[in-house]
């Protein structure tokens, strides 16, 4: 045959009708059909590939749990009526020891926090925390829950979809709106500070010092379970703790599942040349 | 005899883009080879509605309809209906030609052109993934209107397979052709020799004319242009268009003090385009995502060199010697490669002029609208008689993949079938007066011939 | 190109007259006019006098016959009824301005072009006209008897008494009043009275600018605060312009005299145009409109007053009721329920008692004061009393000013909780609005006037956050009481623009304009048209004047109107209240359009007496040698460089 071999070019008059499909996609398409029956032997179902979906997993259970605790240090002052006081002089301490012994990390530091924005962030707590007591004291409560949910989901919802920078400003002043309409129902100033104070500490400039740090998890997650025994008895945290455990190792390999048969993805990899369902897709600006 | 050809899309003039010129160029080329053409649109307030004429007989209804978000109508399958029906019915069409997945007024077009028992086309004009909701919905809309639809054409090769994974459609069903340029209008506007005297004075520039989304590659011209700014004294660049990501180049030349060395031009209509492409010498589209590409069409016409991004359909539309690519859509390679290009430039490797007349010959509209009419007698030819028989079409639905998509499809197409015996009581189609074609140039210019002895 | 005659048609009456002599038809025409026709000549005295340009024949009839045989063939006619300009009657191709030319405001126009195709249309070249000669025609019919009267004095041969022909004579009340006078024309007793009158029209004026600059100082300008002032000022203003309205009427009337022999000379032709009736005649209306105006504000003043001083008692009692309710018994109630959760909604408790307690403080004082003293029946009475008065004395108008004075001194306390709700408002609506931009990690650049991105320092974002969510929450409250005060600012305010619109609809209405237009329609033009007449051997129109729309006349009207609903009715009041801007009546800016006519500079006074000193001498040359024509010529080019 003296047919010149047909070559993917939009600007050249080819001897081939339009409808011509190429026969290397054609043959791609048939490797990836038998892939796909293949389901076992999937590039994506590997270990590396389970161990980024799972640690993804676990990114946000943290956020879920930091964010928690937000409520448990609410309820164990408003439900309660405890004197947050001993808590709070513990949990800076603790917090001002890291940042002590983590000095040597001094860039990542002073651009968290120097002694002036700390000073500025007490006394402006200090000063507004009556006015914040007074402010929703007309306001029925559950308006004032009801609010301050749809909040948390919002700040939930921006801090795990995005790590830019830009976004994290919106999440910080969410996370600050959340805290200070819920601080409005206390009844003491003190108590307002503190409240403000500890979960600022715990839930901003923690996280910035220990990045990823299991201790935290560990105990974050002590703390929350210790709060759900205390309050709701054994069973729940019998509960809890098993949909935790669902959540962690059944979730992730339920997902990839969904991600080859549903999604059809046939790569983990999305930039590589191999993958054929996400060679369309838009090529994600690599900003090195 | 030429075919009654109706277009429905939801983009057409006074918005400009892509799709709205392919199909008024199109539309006007298929006229000239003796077709009638009419097109279908929304109506764009407060002053685009009712029936228009543009040039050549080529009839604009636009049809008052709810818009949703960035002129694309609010999509229920059945809403416009009555409307195109009537239209259609008018018109005496026989070919409903719809363009673009992302519109409604297309999709539906394409299940009342079935529904009326009229041969079916469809373009598409770009790319999806199939990752996120929006695409999934698109995907699965397309998949239900294509199913009947005798051809679909595409524009580029990449396009093309991107259907095919999409929707499932028999490929030989698939046409690739491709847009084109009215080249006279993307002229160079200066000869060869003036072009290196002023490299040589002014150094080069770099034009980049997009709308600036973060999917154009928005985030990576505002990180490029510092880069390269600081490697080469003499190089500026003029950046048109606007979007979200205006901000952003506004920061960064402030940041960087680049004031003199890149201009904002902001929003640049059509016909200035040229204009703004003649002053520059390298063409920079850093674009994540491009179907076909125009613009890189436009800008080799005008003599630039060209860096550009692999993604899509980009490496089938231009020869490669007027292109320098970057392997990935990453900073360094994008630098690499503008640096390449400017070598290339210096050493005044690259002759611009040459290139259009070149691209004169790869790209014409003439030559797509005659490729385009291959496939409408295609059509005629391939027909079976039931092919749009209802009880085949409903067949064809059940074939589909997707156990809960497939009887929705059914369902979909019932209700289609009889709102069409609905409307055949109400409104029957024999009392729908028939609109008078426009006469041709050739019947024109007859009649005046016979008058005249 | 085909000629156009214009034909007057008192002329085809004093046809019949010719019924059995060959007539030629003797026309006008200028270097840029048309031919006009003048007189009907026997052919007979025509045919040994050759006329010299700018006469000549256009046209001649044969005994007993119906039909003229045109010299031009193809040549179309327009018929036309002369105007009498005496009588102050003219063709105008435009409208004439009833407000002074740098008054007018255009937005009425604009809105015919806001369809943008329309425009385009209106542009095109092929649609403009481009004919020249029917603005200096049209000007020449507009003197159309003195050129007839022109015509006959230099050409005496040719002047035929009319048997029954159309007569010119003017019967004006002027020459009533000359002829009685002038018995005492020229003597010592008329000297004497015109230096009497001359120095006290000279006095007024000067009092008169003196109070108006007073009254407009510029540090302390009161008439933005008062009616009553602004209408002083009004009054001051009028006077001060009505000697120069006078002076340009008087002068246009001393040029129309001189005309006849002034246009022989075709060069002096051009500046006949320029003195058309059309730029002097609108004063004429300006002035008599004022005159007629003035003396109607003081009739309606007296009926007023008799009203008022009639049932001073009834008026003093409801009055003294509406007061005591609106002014303090349902501002208290208000003030004191806003601390109260009103209609459920819960506001802050500190911040509402504190502002509650604050205005009811207010409240009280001011109540027992001033207000409890002024609006006892008591004083109400004596009050209408003086409005009655001053109503009789100097017009409604006063009357009504100072009612509106009364009001705004009564609510002043209303104003200043307005004042200072709006106030606090305003400055927490700016905070709430820097603070929403700093929540969404932005940032107002001021100077660049564009929304940047922004990264925050964390104690940035916490106090940012913390004021914001404060801010937000105690919104509602200032709110609430913002709302309330503004609303009762708005009560009042509407009440005084409903008083004054009353006044300047006493102040401006164009009474004397609309007369004119009942009583001869072609006094008062507002363009022309051609109506096409049945065809004989030529094409035949007829140029008819149009009278000036009504809705022109009450233009300012419609402008006035426009910027008050705009201002205060409608989404325009709605967002400036939410952007907490002040709403109040800027009677400054609000009246501006109807002191359309009265210009903007009164004219100094040093300038006004020069220029009287002037006309007084030449109305004195004029007295002695009116004859003599270059003298005249000279007197008008005077005049108009002043």
């Amino acid at each position: 045959m003296g047919k010149v071999e047909w070559k993917r070019l939009l600007w050249l008059q080819q001897d081939y009708p339009d409808n011509y499909t190429d026969q290397k996609f054609l043959e791609k398409v048939k490797d990836y059909e038998n892939k796909k029956l293949d389901y076992a032997n999937s590039p994506y179902l590997s270990v590396e590939n389970y161990r980024v979906v799972r640690s993804d997993f676990l990114n946000f259970f943290q956020t879920v749990l930091n964010t928690s605790i937000i409520y448990i240090i609410f309820a164990y002052i408003y439900i309660y009526d405890k004197d947050p006081t001993v808590v709070t002089v513990l949990v800076t301490s603790v917090i001002a020891s890291i940042v002590l012994f983590k000095e040597h990390d001094k860039d990542q530091l002073s651009s968290l926090l120097n002694l002036k924005s700390v000073i500025i962030i007490i006394f402006s707590m200090l000063t507004l925390s009556p006015i914040l007591k007074s402010l929703s004291k007309t306001t029925a409560s559950d308006s004032v829950w009801t609010l301050s949910f749809w909040l948390t989901l919002w700040y939930i919802s921006s801090i795990s979809s995005s790590k830019e920078i830009k976004t994290s400003n919106v999440s910080t002043n969410l996370l600050v709106a959340v805290v200070s309409i819920l601080s409005s129902r206390l009844s003491t100033s003190t108590h307002v500070f503190c409240f403000l104070f500890l979960c600022i500490q715990i839930n901003v400039v923690l996280p910035n010092l220990l990045i990823s740090s299991t201790v935290l998890f560990m105990l974050s997650n002590s703390f929350a379970y210790m709060f759900i025994t205390h309050a709701l008895g054994w069973m729940y945290t019998f509960c809890i703790t098993l949909t935790t455990l669902l959540y962690i190792w059944l979730l992730p390999k339920w997902f990839i599942y969904w991600q080859v048969h549903y999604r059809m993805l046939d790569d983990a990899n999305t930039s590589s040349k191999e993958a054929l369902l996400t060679s369309w897709d838009a090529k994600k600006p690599i900003l090195d | 005899m030429g075919y009654n050809i109706a277009m429905i899309s939801d983009f057409f003039y006074p918005q400009l883009g892509g799709v709205e010129f392919h199909m008024y160029h199109l539309a006007q080329e298929l006229i000239k080879l003796g077709n009638s053409v009419i097109i279908v649109v929304h109506a764009y307030s407060p002053d685009r509605v009712g029936v228009r004429y543009l040039s050549n007989g080529l009839k604009v209804y636009y049809v008052p309809y709810f818009v949703l978000h960035r002129e694309t109508t609010f999509p229920n399958v059945f809403g416009t209906f009555p409307w195109v029906r009537n239209i259609l019915i008018r018109e005496q069409i026989d070919i409903v030609h719809t363009h673009g997945s992302a519109s409604t007024f297309s999709l539906e077009g394409l299940l009342c052109g079935n529904t009326l028992g009229l041969k079916t086309v469809f373009t598409d004009h770009s790319l999806y993934g199939f990752g996120n909701i929006t695409s999934i919905w698109v995907n699965k809309l397309l998949t239900f209107s294509l199913t009947n639809t005798d051809k679909v054409i595409c524009v580029s090769n990449t396009c093309k397979e991107n259907m095919i994974m999409r929707t499932k459609v028999d490929p030989s069903k698939m046409y690739v052709i491709p847009n084109a340029v009215v080249s006279a209008d993307f002229k160079p506007t200066e000869s060869a020799q003036d072009k290196e005297i002023r490299h040589e004075r002014e150094g080069c520039k770099i034009v980049t004319i997009n709308r600036l989304f973060a999917n154009k590659g928005a985030d990576l011209l505002t990180h490029i242009i510092p880069i390269i700014c600081s490697l080469h004294s003499d190089v500026e660049f003029i950046i048109a268009g606007d979007g979200p990501k205006y901000v952003d180049f506004q920061q960064m030349i402030e940041k960087n003090r680049l004031e003199d060395k890149v201009t904002l031009l902001g929003p640049v209509p059509h016909e200035k385009v040229r204009d703004v492409m003649c002053q520059g010498d390298i063409y920079l589209h850093a674009s994540l995502t491009e179907a076909f590409g125009t613009v890189l069409v436009e800008a080799a016409s005008c003599g630039l060199l060209i860096v550009t991004t692999t993604v899509g359909g980009i490496p089938e539309v231009l020869p490669s010697h007027m292109m320098v690519y970057a392997d990935d859509t990453s900073v360094t390679k994008l630098v690499e490669s503008l640096n390449k290009a400017i070598k290339i430039l210096k050493e005044n490797k690259y002759n611009g002029s040459k290139v259009h007349e070149e691209i004169e010959g790869m790209y014409d509209w003439s030559l797509i609208a005659r490729r385009t009419m291959n496939v409408y007698t295609g059509i005629f030819e391939n027909a079976k008689p039931d092919d749009k028989n209802w009880l085949t079409m409903i067949k064809k639905f059940n074939e589909r993949d997707g156990i809960w998509a497939k009887h929705l499809y059914m369902l979909c197409g019932i209700v289609e079938y009889l709102l069409f015996l609905l409307f055949e009581i109400l409104y029957p189609s024999k009392n729908i007066e028939l609109a008078p074609k426009w006469p041709s140039k050739e019947v024109v210019s007859n009649r005046i011939s016979h008058s005249k002895y | 190109m085909s000629s156009t005659i214009f034909w007057p048609l008192h002329l085809k009456y004093e046809e019949d007259n010719y019924s059995t002599e060959d007539v030629t038809a003797v026309a006008i025409q200028l270097p840029e006019t048309d031919p006009v026709v003048l007189k009907l000549i026997p052919t007979k005295l025509c045919k040994d006098n050759e006329l010299k340009p700018p006469y000549l024949s256009v046209a001649t009839r044969l005994r007993n016959c119906k039909e003229w045989q045109f010299i031009d063939v193809q040549c179309t006619i327009v018929e036309f009824k002369a105007p009498n300009i005496s009588m102050l009657q003219f063709f105008s191709i435009k409208p004439i301005l009833l407000t002074l030319p740098d008054r007018t405001v255009d937005s009425g126009c604009a809105k015919l072009y806001s369809n943008k195709n329309i425009e385009k249309i209106c542009e095109n070249e092929s649609l403009v006209s481009t004919e020249s000669r029917l603005q200096p025609t049209i000007s020449l019919l507009n003197i159309y008897f003195t050129q007839l009267l022109a015509f006959q004095k230099q050409y005496p041969t040719y002047n035929i008494e009319n048997k029954k022909g159309y007569s010119y004579n003017e019967q004006n009340i002027w020459n009533l009043i000359k002829s009685i006078m002038s018995p005492i024309k020229n003597t010592k007793v008329d000297e004497y009275m015109n230096y009497i009158i001359f120095y006290i029209t000279i006095l007024i004026y000067f009092i008169a600018e003196k109070v108006s600059i007073i009254l407009r100082w510029r540090n302390f300008n009161i008439v933005t605060f008062s009616q009553t002032f602004q209408q002083i000022d009004l009054k001051c203003q009028q006077y001060c312009y009505f000697p120069i309205q006078y002076l340009r009427i008087t002068k246009n009337i001393a040029i129309r005299e001189a005309l006849p022999r002034v246009t022989t000379e075709s060069r002096t032709s051009d500046s006949l145009f320029k003195d058309l009736p059309t730029d002097y005649y609108p004063d004429y209306i300006r002035f008599y409109n004022t005159i007629w105006l003035m003396l109607n504000d003081i009739s309606f003043g007296l009926i007023l007053a008799s009203i008022l001083y009639q049932y001073k008692h009834l008026i003093s009692n409801i009055l003294h009721k509406i007061f005591t309710f609106y002014l303090y018994d349902l501002l208290k109630m208000v003030t004191s329920e806003l601390s109260r959760n009103p209609f459920g909604i819960k506001l802050n408790q500190e911040l509402s008692s504190f502002l509650s307690e604050l205005f009811l403080w207010i409240i009280e004082n001011s109540y027992a004061n001033f207000i409890n003293v002024i609006i006892s029946v008591k004083t109400l009475e004596i009050f209408i009393g003086y409005c009655a008065y001053i109503s009789s004395v100097f017009g409604a108008t006063f009357a009504l000013s100072l009612m509106v004075d009364f009001i705004s001194i009564l609510s002043i306390h209303i104003q200043l909780f307005y004042l200072i709700s709006r106030k606090i408002y305003f400055w927490q609506y700016n905070s709430i609005n820097s603070f929403w931009y700093l929540f969404r990690g932005k940032k107002n650049n001021v100077l660049r006037k564009r929304i940047d991105h922004h990264d925050f320092e964390l104690d940035q974002l916490l106090m940012g956050t913390l004021l914001f969510i404060i801010l937000m929450f105690l919104l509602p409250t200032v709110l609430a009481f913002y709302i309330s005060y503004a609303s009762f600012q708005l009560v009042i305010i509407l009440v005084e623009i409903l008083i004054e619109s009353l006044i300047s609809l006493l102040n401006h209405f164009p009474l004397f304009a609309l007369l004119l237009r009942v009583k001869d329609k072609e006094r008062i033009p507002g363009g022309i048209y051609f109506e096409m007449e049945e065809p004989s051997n030529v094409l035949k129109f007829k140029l008819k004047s149009k009278p000036l729309p009504i809705s022109m006349m009450f233009k300012p009207y419609a402008e006035l109107m426009n910027t008050l609903s705009s201002s205060y009715f409608g989404s325009s009041l709605v967002k400036k209240l939410i952007r907490g801007q002040t709403i109040a009546v800027n009677r400054n800016k609000l009246y501006q359009v109807l002191y359309s006519s009265l210009p903007i500079q009164s004219m100094s006074f040093d300038d006004i007496l020069k220029k009287f000193m002037y006309a007084e001498t030449i109305n004195m040359t004029s007295g002695i040698n009116s004859n003599n024509p270059n003298n005249v010529i000279s007197k008008n080019s005077e005049i108009s460089t002043l």
